[in-house]
C-alpha cells in the first residue's frame, strides 16, 4: 500500500482506475484523505464518434526494427495520414532507416481539432491518448523489461502523450523517454524517465499554455529559429509560425536525442 | 484583411488556453533554475535557450537544457564554453535549496545534467569541417559535425568532462 500513498486517483468517466500518479509530488496524502476526490483526468470516449470523422489508429513503417527499443511518434492538429507517414519516415531517416511505429491522431478539421486540443490541454483525454497507450503497452509486452522506448510528439500530440502518461503506472512510465517538439503543453519531468521539450521563438504555440509559460519563462527569451524561418517571421510577423515538425530549427536536436537513445536503449 | 485573420487567430488561440498553475512543484522549481541559467547565459555568453527537460519519476535525477550559439568559435573555445555552461548550471542547481528535497541525490554532478549547444551562423549552417554541435550527456562531452549532404550529425570525438577540464587547465 506504500505505493498508493502518492498522488491522486485518476478517473476515466464514471469509473476509477487503480493508477495513482505522483503528478503533484508535493500533495502526498494517504488515499483515505482524498475527499472530495480531485479529478486529475477525464475521459471523453465519444469525441471521434461525435465529430463524425475518422478514428485514430496505430501504424508502422514496416522497416527494419531496432535490435533494442522502439521509436514512436504522434502528430498534432490538422494532420492527414500522408503527412504523419511523412513525419514518421523523416524520423526513420534521422535514425538511420529504422522502423517507427506511429499513432495517427486523426484530424476532424482544424476547428474541431482546436477544440479537441483545448480539451486535451485541460486534461480531458480523447481517443488518441488511449491508442498511444495501446502502442506502448504492446511494446512493453514484447520487449525486455529493461528496454526503453522513445516517444516523439508534436504540438497537440504532446497533450495526448501527457494524458496517456497520466494513465500509466509508474513502472511503465519509467520505461518511456519523451521528446516533445513545439509542444502545446509542457510535459512535466516526473511523468517519464526523460522528458525533453524543444521549441522555437518563431512559433507562438506557447500561447496555448500561456500561463504555464509565463510561470516558467522568467527572464529567458526564446531561441532564434533557423534562417529561413527567421526571414519569414520578419516578413509575416505573427502570421508565420515555425511550427512544422520537419523545420530545420528542430532537426539537429531531434537527431542528437535519437542518436543518444540508439546508444542507450536500456535502463541503467 | 491580414489584421482580421490575425485577430481571428488570436481569439481562437486564447479560447484554447488554460491555467497551467497545477504544474508539479518539482517542475516549477527546476524550470525556474533552468530559465535563470538561460537568462544568465544569454547575457554572459549570448546563448539562446531552445529546449529543456529532465527526468524525475523517482525523484529528480536529471536536468537538461539546450542552447543555440551564433558565435564563431574555435574548438578550444567550444570546449571552454561547454565546461563553463556545465559548471554554471551545476552551481545554480546545487545552490538552490528549494530543489534539494526533490533531488534523488545531492549534489548534482555532470552525470546528472545534459546540455547541448548548437552552433549556427545567422544565415548559413556551419561548414562540414566545423564542429556544429557540442553536447554533454552522462558525463561525456561529444563533438558533432554534419556530413556532406548536411543530412546527419556525426560524432567527431568525445571526452569525459574531467578530461576536458584538464585540457583547459593545461592549455
Amino acid at each position: 500500500m506504500e505505493g498508493l500513498k502518492k498522488g491522486f486517483q485518476i478517473e476515466f468517466g464514471s469509473f476509477s482506475t487503480n493508477h495513482l500518479v505522483d503528478y503533484h509530488m508535493t500533495h502526498v496524502e494517504p488515499l483515505f484523505n482524498l475527499a472530495p476526490k480531485k479529478r486529475l483526468l477525464n475521459f471523453e470516449s465519444d469525441f471521434s464518434q461525435n465529430s463524425n470523422s475518422s478514428f485514430s489508429k496505430n501504424y508502422s513503417l514496416n522497416r527494419t526494427s531496432f535490435p533494442r527499443g522502439e521509436i514512436g511518434f504522434s502528430n498534432g492538429v490538422n494532420t492527414n495520414f500522408l503527412s504523419v507517414q511523412n513525419h514518421a519516415e523523416y524520423i526513420s531517416n534521422l535514425s538511420g532507416g529504422y522502423n517507427v511505429n506511429y499513432t495517427h491522431n486523426a484530424t476532424h478539421g482544424l476547428f474541431t481539432d482546436l477544440y479537441e486540443a483545448r480539451c486535451n490541454i485541460n486534461k480531458v483525454t480523447t481517443e488518441p491518448s488511449r491508442v498511444v497507450q495501446e502502442r506502448w503497452r504492446s511494446f512493453f509486452a514484447r520487449s525486455h523489461p529493461k528496454e526503453l522506448c522513445l516517444e516523439i510528439c508534436q504540438s497537440q500530440g504532446a497533450a495526448h502523450v501527457r494524458n496517456a502518461l497520466l494513465g500509466m503506472s509508474k513502472n511503465e512510465r519509467q520505461r518511456i523517454i519523451i521528446l516533445a517538439v513545439a509542444p502545446a503543453v509542457i510535459i512535466p519531468k516526473n511523468l517519464a524517465r526523460d522528458v525533453y521539450n524543444i521549441f522555437s521563438s518563431a512559433d507562438d504555440i506557447y500561447l496555448f499554455d500561456r500561463k504555464g509559460w509565463k510561470a516558467n519563462k522568467q527572464e529567458a527569451t526564446f531561441l532564434p529559429p533557423y534562417s529561413g524561418a527567421r526571414i519569414k517571421r520578419a516578413i509575416f510577423k505573427h502570421l508565420y509560425w515555425d511550427h512544422n515538425f520537419q523545420s530545420l530549427t528542430y532537426k539537429d536536436t531531434i537527431q542528437r536525442i535519437i542518436t543518444n537513445y540508439i546508444n542507450h536503449p536500456y535502463e541503467g | 484583411m491580414k489584421v482580421n485573420i490575425f485577430l481571428f487567430l488570436i481569439i481562437i488561440i486564447y479560447s484554447c488556453t488554460h491555467d497551467n498553475s497545477d504544474l508539479p512543484l518539482v517542475d516549477k522549481v527546476s524550470n525556474q533554475i533552468i530559465f535563470q541559467t538561460a537568462g544568465e547565459l544569454k547575457n554572459e555568453k549570448q546563448l539562446f535557450i531552445s529546449g529543456f527537460g529532465g527526468g524525475a519519476v523517482d525523484g529528480l535525477n536529471k536536468l537538461s537544457i539546450f542552447f543555440y550559439c551564433y558565435k564563431n568559435l574555435s574548438l578550444q573555445e567550444k570546449r571552454e564554453l561547454i565546461v563553463f555552461v556545465t559548471e554554471k548550471f551545476l552551481q545554480n542547481v546545487n545552490e538552490n535549496k528549494e530543489i534539494r528535497s526533490y533531488m534523488k541525490g545531492f549534489p548534482f554532478t555532470s552525470s546528472n545534467i545534459e546540455i547541448s549547444i548548437e552552433f549556427k551562423k545567422h544565415f548559413f549552417r556551419p561548414s562540414v569541417k566545423e564542429i556544429s554541435l557540442v553536447a554533454i550527456h552522462q558525463n561525456k562531452i561529444a563533438y558533432y559535425n554534419h556530413d556532406n549532404d548536411e543530412k546527419f550529425l556525426n560524432e567527431v570525438f568525445s571526452e569525459t568532462f574531467e578530461k576536458a577540464k584538464e585540457k583547459l587547465i593545461t592549455k
